[in-house]
């Protein structure tokens, strides 16, 4: 009889801690942030950079701003000498869409966009000079949207024509991303050749990873544009973003609906899917989780904390307004105490001689000159000892080809 | 008496309450009173134009406009050959600020309107005094167009250009803040301005300094200030570059002149200019300093194409029906002689650019305003909803947020207003061939009746070798000589990969004369990390700069160079490095063995070898086991012999 | 002298005249060549820095200007007689030569062959005269060397300190051939150190006085010999190497390359130290082919050396080969480089290959001659060519 007391009571224990660590879990998500990548250079690869920005698009309609969205372009196609729409970028040969639109902020592009600083934006190690824009501020709340596209094989990704990242590295990273608590989940999406490869090396927790292509299978493209000349997006990109269309704020279409859109008729290679490194459930994720930004509230009013809570609060409260005011009596005191500074205007500019020091030079010409009228003097003097050898000198004999004494 | 001395005061306070009280909405009272302090300091702190804020109300209204520091200014003026310079030109002035005795920007409330939020920390965070920022591309054609607008002031070569007056205590301190003032830019204009480094970092001299009655306040006395400047001259201009201009504007593209700025127009251009130069201002007395900033974008499209691009955005051949013939030659149904481009152009910018100007800024205290230059015979209209207005200096003001377009009408495109001629032409080009040398040919005309003297700006990078003893000049006059037309030479030679080479040359140029400066320099070599992903694009060398001091002040910049550098074969790093070491090793190997060894004949050798070598250990641990086999045989034959 | 010795020194001084003035841009095309001209030895920089001298330039504060500041100097001073420039030369290759049939005298009782012909070899050594007629400075450290060493064999030996030290001054990888001249001067070896480091010293400071008392100078002029901070390409080991290497690994194959460059004086001098003067040549020799910026010019004052190895041309054990090397290395190495600076069509790998066929060349010569040296040394003196000899 109490075996079975107990055990019911245990058992409800369970589902409690269940619903209650359901409901931390959720509320721990509170932004999302994106990482766009396009790693080829080249006129001819303007259908990666027209993945990219269609996905930028995306992304930004769906709610999340420019300063959580880090957008790296690898060459300038929009105004490159060879478009024939300048300013534009098209993902579809009607043209009925232009990605690059009004207002695009491009964090890193051209030469920026190498494997030291996809690595060093993944694990944020930068400079201190790095510029906040260009860094990836997250946090243990954030979800990540990680985007590649390029031209990529076997356990690598090529990166403007000359150098590669290789699956683990990437791997690493996010492992560090992990160990930093940079990241809540981490949905890595990736459009080259052998794709599938990329993400095989994976070992953080909390990670779903696509991509387009098996192994020893390549990535297509899907259609050309004749007037612009080059193809203007990849088959996996394109029907990424058809099932995109479908997405506003508000839609309950899950990761799963994605996965399953994906057909070999369509794609014309094997999508592949990892979730062997995610808890939930894939018919659990909302696409709005990654896409979208929206937030989860963290309600403040809880019972359970609020006792614990509000009196730390209270004392917290007196030492803010303790800081606050000890601030702006020192401010004041600073105000009252010091004099007007002076102000001067200078004219002098580069007026440091550390600049360019040895710029200016004046040379002792006369001693060049003493010393060449020296020279020039004693060269009939030193042409005689130049070549004056005593050729009779008895103890030269030591300085032979070999010596009879010499033993072995 | 005490009493009747503190009446007066307490006078003032009621009538003070009383005003604060009549005078104020009660929504907008604590907003308003910080206003009003600011208003107060800026009472006192400029010299020049005063904001005045009055009531604010909701609604923009006519009766009482906000007005700000805030001017904006569009240009419009015609260029032979059916070109049009558009020049969007904006003035910013920002709320002073005091500087306490560390020169930071003020612990007080800082207070925005119209000066764009985030250049100020920048300016402040780095001492910089000064910040000029180009953004230019394209190809100014000066024998047609004259002389480039602002006397070429405001714009800069091919690429990214910028120079900023620093105070910093040392060279070394200098160099940082630049740095770090390099990153911050490049963050807020999305372009790659952290490739700047002192590789790239040049100390003008005579050049780009202010001018000469302008002196740059400085703040701490122990202080000195440092001008840097750099160019990249290979950064691509593009939307992502304009964005951030468009949103250091208060009006933000939404109103006024920059609702025009789009970038489908303004980079389908010949030549297109983006420039920002932020300056600061302090008043000695009082030691409150303002920053001023004028951001000017200026365009030079082609009127025909854009027209007809925006008609038809694909290049195609006009149907036939749109054919212009020439009856009086061969023709028929397909194909016919053209007849010379109508002369007749009729337009309106709405078309050029795509989009109506969304009336005025409403910001400053002047109005926006739109100036058209051209000559008589051309008609210039302004149209505000469905009516049309016409001024007599073609100049109009936008006094409301109705959408307005401009309409240019004439019978004669050729004949535009004349424009100046520039006091000098000046090209620079590349001679020689192959990779490991060349040289550098500047071609200086001066095409007027006056001398014009100008200092010669050259930034090579550090792997052009420069030979200045090989410098001639080549002209028509044989009494022409480097002497006479370079009066003093600024040289400060190239360390590698730690600054480039900076050259600054004043010279005179005699009245209608043509002359070329050219020398030599070495290519050099790069190690296998400097060069870019597509090494065999080549590496852009930046434009010169000739800024002409007399008779007018004016800069002319030379186009950027390509210059090809040989590279070294970037698949073969571990091939070279084993098949170098295998020589090394092959050389010092044999010879170490030489000399260290001992020298034997063939037969001593064999006999070592017979009796250390392994076939002779072998025959030794084989003797060894029969030795004992047969030991052991004899003990037990002893044993069984005993047994 | 003897007059077939003043016919070669006639010959060779009318020669390399005779192609200065009758071939004038072949001065100036050797100079652009990488065999022949190196940024630390070439005329152009040299006439770089007087002209930047005698306008008041910075001469070393960066730059291509790497001679040392005598040289500027003296090169600033005969500004205005520049066209005698080919004479002096001329005259300086000849003095090289007419030391060598010195040298040769020195030695005549067993070198077997007439002292004139060490001379004729030099005068008619193409790599000398094309480096001669190219005015590259490396002939006055050829010259300084060859002086110091006559003066040594003559038991001069303070003079031969003043010319090692002028030599050393002007490059100083000649301060290592201190080491083999101390091994020539035996018990004086000391006199001989303290002497060359004092005329050092002296040079030193009038170069710090010529600067305008600055010591500037010494980055550009040793230092850069020594981190090779001026990457171009010649014939020799370092300059693709540190081409393609990755930036992290650079410091420590510097230093490595530095003490290969030194590692085998020591070791010949003490091998050797009963044959002194062919320990100096084979020193030189290794010196040639290590150094950071060779030319042909140190090749072929190294070739030059070779008559005086006749005792023991018997042992040599594979001439045709290195002489062969020699050729392929010589012929194809302007063509290749052509191949890929100027038509743009070839790679850098053709000219590296040269070039590693090139010190594949030099140290082939080396291997032999040490080969050779060790053989009649086995063999005291007289040389039983029939032994076969191997090592353990």
């Amino acid at each position: 009889m109490k075996l079975w007391g107990y055990q019911a009571l245990f058992f409800l224990l369970c589902l409690a801690s269940n619903v209650i660590g359901e409901a931390i879990g959720t509320a721990t998500h509170t932004n999302n942030w994106a990482v766009l990548v396009s790693t080829s250079r080249f006129w001819f690869n303007y259908r990666h950079m027209a993945n990219v920005l269609s996905m930028y698009r995306t992304v930004k309609r769906l709610g999340i701003p420019d300063s959580q969205i880090i957008l790296m372009l690898s060459d300038d196609v929009a105004c490159n000498p060879r478009n024939l729409f300048p300013g534009s970028v098209f993902n579809n040969a009607d043209r009925a869409l232009d990605l690059y639109g009004e207002s695009v902020e491009v964090d890193y592009r051209g030469y920026e966009v190498t494997v030291e600083n996809f690595i060093r934006l993944l694990t944020d190690r930068w400079d201190e000079d790095h510029p906040k824009s260009k860094r990836l501020m997250t946090d243990e709340n954030s979800n990540v949207f990680i985007y590649l596209t390029g031209h990529g094989g076997e356990d690598f990704l090529k990166f403007q024509d000359a150098e590669e990242i290789a699956s683990h590295d990437i791997a690493d990273a996010l492992a560090q991303m992990h160990a930093k608590k940079r990241y809540n989940e981490l949905f890595f999406m990736i459009d080259t050749c052998q794709a599938n490869t990329m993400f095989s090396k994976f070992y953080s927790p909390n990670v779903i990873a696509v991509g387009s292509s098996e192994l020893d299978e390549s990535s297509y493209s899907h259609h050309s544009d004749v007037e612009l000349g080059v193809a203007v997006v990849d088959r996996f990109t394109y029907y990424t973003l058809g099932f995109m269309e479908e997405i506003d704020k508000n839609s309950t279409l899950t990761l799963r609906d994605l996965f399953d859109s994906y057909t070999f008729e369509k794609v014309h290679s094997h999508v592949g899917v990892r979730t062997d490194l995610y808890p939930r459930n894939l018919s659990d994720v909302l696409i709005t989780d990654f896409f979208g930004n929206v937030q989860n509230l963290v309600p403040d009013d809880d019972r359970v904390t609020a006792g614990a809570i509000k009196k730390n609060e209270q004392d917290s409260d007196n030492t803010l307004l303790k800081l606050a005011k000890a601030k702006h009596d020192e401010l004041t005191k600073q105000k009252n105490d010091t004099t007007i500074p002076q102000v001067t205007k200078s004219n002098l500019i580069n007026n440091d001689e550390a600049i360019h020091q040895g710029s200016v030079e004046t040379y002792n010409i006369k001693l060049v000159k003493v010393l060449g009228t020296l020279l020039l003097l004693l060269i009939p003097s030193l042409l005689k000892y130049f070549s004056y050898a005593k050729t009779n000198n008895s103890k030269l004999t030591n300085f032979s080809l070999y010596n009879e004494h010499t033993a072995l | 008496m005490r009493l009747q001395n503190w009446i007066p005061v307490l006078l003032l306070a009621a009538i003070v309450t009383a005003e604060v009280d009549f005078e104020v909405n009660p929504v907008d009272n604590e907003t308003e009173s910080v206003q009003q302090d600011v208003i107060d300091e800026s009472w006192n702190a400029e010299p020049g134009e005063s904001s005045r804020i009055t009531q604010s109300s909701k609604f923009l209204s006519l009766e009482h406009p906000i007005e700000y520091n805030f001017r904006e200014h569009l240009d419009l003026t015609p260029l032979p050959n059916n070109f049009l310079l558009a020049s969007f030109q904006f003035y910013m002035q920002s709320e002073p600020f005091g500087i306490d005795r560390d020169q930071h920007e003020s612990s007080e409330y800082s207070h925005h309107t119209v000066f764009p939020k985030p250049v100020g920390p920048i300016m402040s965070q780095t001492n910089t005094r000064q910040l000029h920022l180009r953004f230019t591309h394209g190809l100014w054609d000066s024998q047609e167009w004259g002389q480039l607008p602002h006397n070429g002031l405001k714009s800069g070569g091919t690429g990214v250009e910028l120079w900023a007056i620093v105070e910093a205590p040392s060279k070394e301190e200098a160099l940082k803040s630049w740095i770090t003032l390099a990153n911050s830019l490049s963050g807020l204009f999305c372009a790659s301005i952290n490739f700047i480094d002192t590789s790239k970092t040049t100390f003008p001299v005579s050049s780009f300094l202010p001018k000469e009655d302008e002196a740059i306040p400085l703040l701490n006395q122990s202080n000195h200030l440092y001008l840097m400047r750099a160019t990249l001259a290979n950064e691509p201009v593009c939307t992502e570059n304009l964005t951030p201009f468009v949103k250091l504007l208060p009006t933000r593209g939404k109103s006024g002149i920059s609702s025009l700025l789009d970038g489908h127009k303004i980079f389908d251009s010949n030549w297109h200019s983006l420039s920002i130069d932020v300056n600061t201002v302090c008043d000695e007395s009082t030691a409150n300093c303002h920053f001023v900033m004028e951001e000017f974008i200026e365009t030079v499209v082609n009127v025909p194409n854009a027209l007809a691009r925006a008609d038809r955005p694909i290049p195609k051949p006009l149907p036939g029906d749109e054919l212009r013939c020439d009856t009086n030659r061969p023709h028929d149904a397909f194909q016919c002689f053209p007849l010379p481009q109508s002369k007749e152009v009729s337009f309106s910018i709405s078309k050029l650019f795509g989009k109506k100007i969304r009336g005025g800024s409403l910001l400053g205290e002047q109005s926006s305003k739109i100036c058209v230059h051209v000559p008589s015979h051309w008609d210039v209209m302004i149209q505000v909803d469905e009516s049309y207005f016409a001024t007599d200096d073609n100049c109009f003001d936008l006094n409301n947020n109705k959408p307005h377009d401009v309409r240019l009408e004439t019978t004669d495109s050729k004949s535009v207003l004349p424009s100046k001629k520039t006091p000098i032409y000046v090209s620079r080009a590349l001679t020689g061939y192959g990779q490991d040398r060349g040289g550098l040919r500047s071609v200086f005309r001066n095409p007027s009746n006056e001398a014009v003297e100008l200092v010669y700006f050259e930034s090579l990078p550090w792997f052009m070798g420069v030979y200045l003893s090989s410098l001639a000049i080549e002209s028509d006059d044989p009494e022409l000589t480097l002497d006479s037309v370079v009066k003093s030479t600024f040289y400060s030679p190239a360390r590698d990969r730690e600054r480039p080479t900076h050259l600054e040359r004043a010279m005179i140029i005699p009245p209608n004369t043509a002359f070329a400066i050219s020398f030599q320099f070495d290519k050099s070599l790069l190690k296998y990390a400097e060069y870019p992903p597509d090494a065999n694009h080549g590496f852009e060398i930046e434009a010169a700069v000739a800024a002409v001091l007399t008779p007018e002040r004016y800069e002319a910049r030379t186009s950027s160079l390509l210059l090809s550098l040989s590279t070294p074969d970037f698949s073969m790093p571990y091939n070279v490095i084993i098949l170098t070491s295998t020589v090394m090793g092959l050389a010092f190997g044999t010879l170490f063995n030489l000399i260290s060894k001992q020298l034997i004949t063939l037969e001593e050798a064999d006999k070592i070898l017979a009796s250390t070598g392994p076939r002779a250990k072998l025959l030794r641990v084989k003797a060894k086991i029969v030795n004992m086999l047969q030991g052991n045989k004899n003990k037990i034959i002893k044993s069984a012999k005993y047994e | 002298m003897v007059s077939s010795e003043w016919q070669v020194v006639w010959a060779c001084f009318a020669s390399r005249l005779a192609v200065s003035y009758l071939f004038p841009s072949l001065q100036q095309q050797l100079d652009r060549t990488v065999e022949f001209s190196t940024p630390v030895t070439s005329y152009r920089s040299l006439q770089e820095g007087a002209y930047l001298l005698l306008h008041n330039l910075p001469i070393y504060d960066g730059g291509v200007v790497h001679h040392v500041p005598l040289l500027v100097a003296l090169m600033a001073f005969v500004q205005q007689a520049e066209f005698l420039m080919p004479v002096l030369f001329a005259a300086m290759d000849t003095l090289i030569a007419y030391q060598l049939m010195q040298i040769a005298k020195i030695y005549q009782r067993q070198l077997q062959i007439p002292s004139y012909i060490p001379g004729v070899v030099y005068a008619v050594n193409p790599l000398v005269l094309l480096s001669c007629v190219s005015q590259s400075t490396c002939l006055f450290v050829n010259l300084s060397i060859s002086t110091s060493l006559l003066f040594a064999l003559s038991r001069q030996f303070s003079l031969s300190a003043i010319c090692i030290a002028l030599a050393g001054y002007l490059s100083p990888y000649a301060y290592l051939l201190l080491i083999p001249l101390a091994g020539i001067c035996g018990s004086n070896s000391f006199g001989l150190v303290v002497k060359c480091t004092l005329v050092s010293i002296v040079l030193q400071l009038i170069s710090f006085k010529l600067n305008n008392d600055n010591w500037n100078y010494l980055t550009s002029t040793y230092w850069i010999l020594i981190t090779f901070s001026k990457i171009r390409p010649n014939l020799g080991l370092w300059w693709y190497f540190f081409i393609e290497m990755f930036e992290f690994f650079i410091p420590f194959f510097k230093s490595v390359f530095n003490i290969f460059v030194v590692s085998f004086i020591p070791p010949f001098t003490i091998r050797f130290n009963q044959q002194s003067f062919y320990a100096f040549v084979l020193c030189l020799g290794w010196i040639t082919l290590t150094k950071s910026y060779p030319t042909l010019g140190d090749g072929g004052f190294f070739l030059s050396f070779i008559p005086f190895f006749k005792p023991i041309f018997g042992y040599l054990r594979y001439p045709v080969i290195s002489t062969l090397l020699f050729i392929h290395a010589i012929i194809l190495s302007p063509i290749f480089y052509y191949l890929w600076i100027g038509l743009g069509s070839g790679n850098s790998n053709f000219f590296y290959a040269i070039s590693l066929v090139y010190a594949l060349a030099i140290s082939s010569v080396i291997v032999d001659l040490t080969w050779a040296m060790l053989r009649i040394e086995y063999d005291s003196g007289k040389p039983n060519l029939s032994l076969k000899l191997t090592q353990i």
